[in-house]
């Protein structure tokens, strides 16, 4: 597998392309130019310079160390959400589609009470109901993303739950727990890898689109899509501002969807020559 | 892979749009040169923008946007600069003890329903006024009136129990004391709602769609000299940049207004010969408000600190690009009664931390003072329907955050912004004084019952019931020398108490189109005047 990873380009490219872009996160201490919350208001809308690579914002920061800061939100702030989201769904759907019965039909149908509303206005509404803050913005995307998942899991806990292995498993008496954790969970474990990064662009977009209407990440905290926000009030003097984070918010989340198929490609390849 | 096609034709559609976009602007651009061309005859239609709807025009109330009501309804007097002028009252007299004024009303005026607008009236008026006396508390009037009445159809006379100075004024500006036809009310009252808008203005509103647009036409029966422009549509567009575009693609004739525009979009149309860019002279004060009646904004020593941390020059020249000069005082200097010698707070940031550190604030962890365990953390309401404030918040956030001090800044849209307010639901708040011609007494007024955030901020205050006391004289003083001395008193006080941090003297600020003529500014910032525009 290791192999058709090594050779398959997209993969290659896409995977390399998030990893730069997460170690720049983490060390942007080191790799950031200018302290991104130092204000120097007589010096705004600065264009390129040496000091000020991609030029300085509304309140004169600097633009490249606020979008380095910026990783740290916007991918971090994805990555714990799909987590959340993967951790929900996928205990909900393993329970589903293994005990079956009664347990199914009642998460189910809460499930298909969830995928019934338009996800981005209860996202909204959850938010605008717990209080604008990080925590209550993933909580809502989690809350209203999980149920997407339980359906997926399920369906391939379904596949696994009749098969051989596991019969014999439940014959000499092992225990729920351990045929739900050692038996199926590894057995599911490609489709929620691939699963997940699909939608961690999802999520980015999401949070951005959350901080971008000022219901996510709050000021001064540097967010690419509270930065897209700050840009936009600017749109008509300054429309170079919103250049940066715009095309980081589009190069990162394709990444996302392309590694997706690509991930898809190399875990199941026989999909693929189909 | 249906993926990878999803992707390309989004690109597709996305390099379509570019190309039409293109496109489009270019045919807005032969349909002005049309209307240039077709503009042989005058056109007599102006496009206006506002960030919010009209809303309640009820002129007894002050739910409703002013340059509206200011369209539709007219009051005894108005208030220019050379002084006092007659409206619905073409002449009037004041008794010598200087309590009792007789209005002699104009003739020959009539509501847009038809009614006429005599003394009896204008009684009416008065009456649902005072009926929802309470609501008017800024208004000193209210407390010193002893009675109207009409003796006849063309006298109305007002009598207070003490000589008043500024009651032509409380009665010049646009509302409570506007009228509106008897007709129009609700069994003679005005407090729960009107049934129409009607008044005696220069314009009638034809049609209203919420949150979109207003028409209003001339009134054909207008008294006065009829405006140039027929028809005036009021568009509702809440965002900025939008307003911009707008303009430029001449869906819209003007924007006007004190926070409709920012320095930058003013210093973008500068020099464009199509647009002219206006600002008037200062009308009032940017300040912050720092609520005294809060744990830790009690301190006096803090509330200095904060005013030495602030650096108003940095804030005027960055933000504003010096349309706006640095404010000093609460009210400026031009004011009448302020020219008073105050020692203005100095941009000093060490002063500020030494200040802070001798009131028991220490440099904590994250940077963050800290006194008997609690953190040194503000919260900065701002008004987000404005288009600087958020900005101003933001410098500051970052200013403050170097001495220690931790800023949370919160927008809401006006009037939750404004309720938060007059609830006293605030550390620090963005005001404003009300500028001319209410500064400074009935801003002053104001302070002294729950009208904006004042009253709350000062609570407090140990000598908040002297202050109050001080400037309930100031308004029923009839002497000049005394009421400049308690005028004194007040400003030194507040100032001192360092409630008010005054940022920059706010200008009025219009864009508009090069073509429209008999533009000017009006002595109140709230009134746009419609009716010396033309084309």
């Amino acid at each position: 597998m290791l192999h058709r990873f090594l050779h398959h380009k997209t993969a290659m490219a896409t995977v390399g392309l998030v990893l730069i872009v997460a170690l720049l996160g983490i060390f942007a201490p080191f790799v950031a130019p200018n302290d991104p919350y130092t204000t120097d208001i007589l010096h705004k809308f600065q264009p390129f310079s040496a000091q000020f690579p991609l030029g300085t914002d509304n309140l004169g920061r600097c633009i490249l160390s606020r979008m380095l800061y910026g990783i740290r939100p916007t991918l971090g702030l994805a990555v714990l959400t799909m987590i959340g989201t993967i951790g929900l769904g996928a205990l909900m759907g393993l329970l589903a589609g293994y005990f079956r019965g009664a347990v199914e039909e009642i998460i189910m149908r809460v499930v298909d009470v969830m995928l019934s509303f338009p996800s981005q206005i209860m996202v909204f509404a959850v938010v605008a109901l717990l209080g604008i803050n990080v925590q209550n913005v993933i909580l809502a995307n989690v809350f209203i993303k999980w149920a997407w998942y339980a359906r997926m899991i399920r369906t391939g806990v379904m596949q696994y739950r009749d098969r051989n292995f596991v019969q014999f498993s439940r014959c000499i008496g092992t225990s729920e727990r351990f045929i739900l954790l050692r038996h199926l969970v590894p057995s599911i474990a490609a489709d929620l890898a691939v699963l997940a990064s699909l939608d961690v662009g999802w999520a980015i977009i999401n949070i951005s689109t959350l901080s971008f209407l000022g219901l996510g990440v709050q000021a001064p905290t540097p967010e690419w899509g509270a930065m897209l926000n700050e840009a936009k009030n600017v749109l008509t003097s300054n429309p170079t501002q919103m250049i940066v984070p715009g095309i980081a918010i589009v190069v990162l989340v394709s990444a996302f969807n392309l590694m997706g198929d690509a991930l898809r490609d190399v875990l199941d390849p026989k999909e693929v020559e189909r | 892979m249906k993926r990878k096609w999803g992707a390309l034709l989004l690109a597709g559609a996305m390099c379509v749009s570019l190309f039409t976009g293109c496109s489009s602007s270019s045919t807005t651009e032969a349909t002005t040169q049309e209307e240039t061309t077709a503009q042989t005859e005058i056109k007599e239609e102006l496009v206006f923008v506002n960030y919010r709807d009209i809303r309640d025009l009820n002129p007894h109330l002050y739910a409703g946007e002013m340059y509206a009501q200011e369209m539709l309804f007219e009051t005894l007097v108005n208030i220019t600069e050379d002084g006092y002028e007659g409206c619905l009252a073409e002449s009037w007299e004041v008794s010598p003890d200087g309590k009792t004024y007789t209005f002699h009303i104009r003739e020959g005026v009539y509501f847009s329903d038809g009614e006429i607008c005599d003394a009896n009236a204008i009684k009416a008026n008065f009456d649902a006024i005072i009926e929802n006396k309470d609501r008017h508390t800024w208004l000193e009037m209210m407390n010193l009136l002893v009675g109207v009445s009409a003796p006849d159809a063309n006298t109305f006379v007002i009598e207070l129990s003490e000589p008043y100075y500024p009651l032509l004024t409380e009665i010049g500006v646009t509302r409570p004391f506007a009228m509106i036809s008897p007709k129009a009310m609700k069994d003679g009252s005005t407090k729960d709602g009107v049934n129409e808008y009607i008044g005696t203005g220069p314009y009638i509103l034809s049609e209203v769609v919420t949150d979109e647009y207003a028409i209003f036409e001339a009134n054909p029966n207008y008294w006065g000299e009829q405006p140039k422009l027929k028809k005036i549509t009021v568009k509702v567009i809440p965002d900025n940049q939008t307003r911009i575009l707008a303009l430029e693609k001449g869906e819209i004739d003007l924007i006007f207004g004190k926070n409709m525009l920012d320095a930058d979009a003013l210093n973008q149309y500068r020099d464009n010969e199509n647009f002219t860019v206006a600002i008037s002279d200062p009308t009032s004060t940017r300040q912050i408000v720092l609520n005294t009646s809060t744990g830790i904004l009690a301190d006096k020593n803090v509330r200095v600190a904060l005013q030495h941390a602030t650096n108003k020059q940095a804030i005027s020249e960055g933000i504003f690009y010096g349309l706006e000069p640095a404010a000093d005082t609460l009210f400026a200097k031009t004011v009448p009664y302020c020219d008073i010698d105050l020692q203005p707070y100095a941009y000093d940031p060490e002063l500020a931390a030494q200040l802070l550190e001798e009131a028991g604030w220490t440099m904590g962890p994250g940077n963050v003072r800290q006194k008997d365990g609690q953190k040194l953390e503000l919260g900065l309401l701002y008004n987000s329907d404005s288009v600087t404030e958020k900005a101003i918040s933001e410098y500051l956030q970052s200013e403050y955050q170097a001495i220690g001090v931790t800023l949370n800044i919160h927008g809401e849209e006006e009037q939750s912004y404004r309720d938060n307010m007059k609830a006293g639901n605030f550390d620090m708040v963005f005001n404003i004084c009300w500028g001319m011609p209410y500064d400074p007494q009935s801003s002053l007024a104001a302070m002294r019952a729950p009208v904006y955030g004042d009253y709350a901020a000062q609570l407090g205050l140990e000598d908040k019931a002297e202050i109050d006391q001080a400037i309930s004289q100031i308004l029923i003083s009839t002497d000049e020398t005394k009421r400049q001395e308690l005028y004194d008193f007040v400003l030194t006080r507040l100032h001192e108490d360092a409630v008010y941090i005054p940022l920059t003297y706010e200008c009025n600020k219009a864009i508009y189109r090069s073509d429209m003529k008999g533009f000017h500014f009006t002595q109140t910032q709230y009134e746009v005047p419609f009716e010396d525009f033309y084309f």
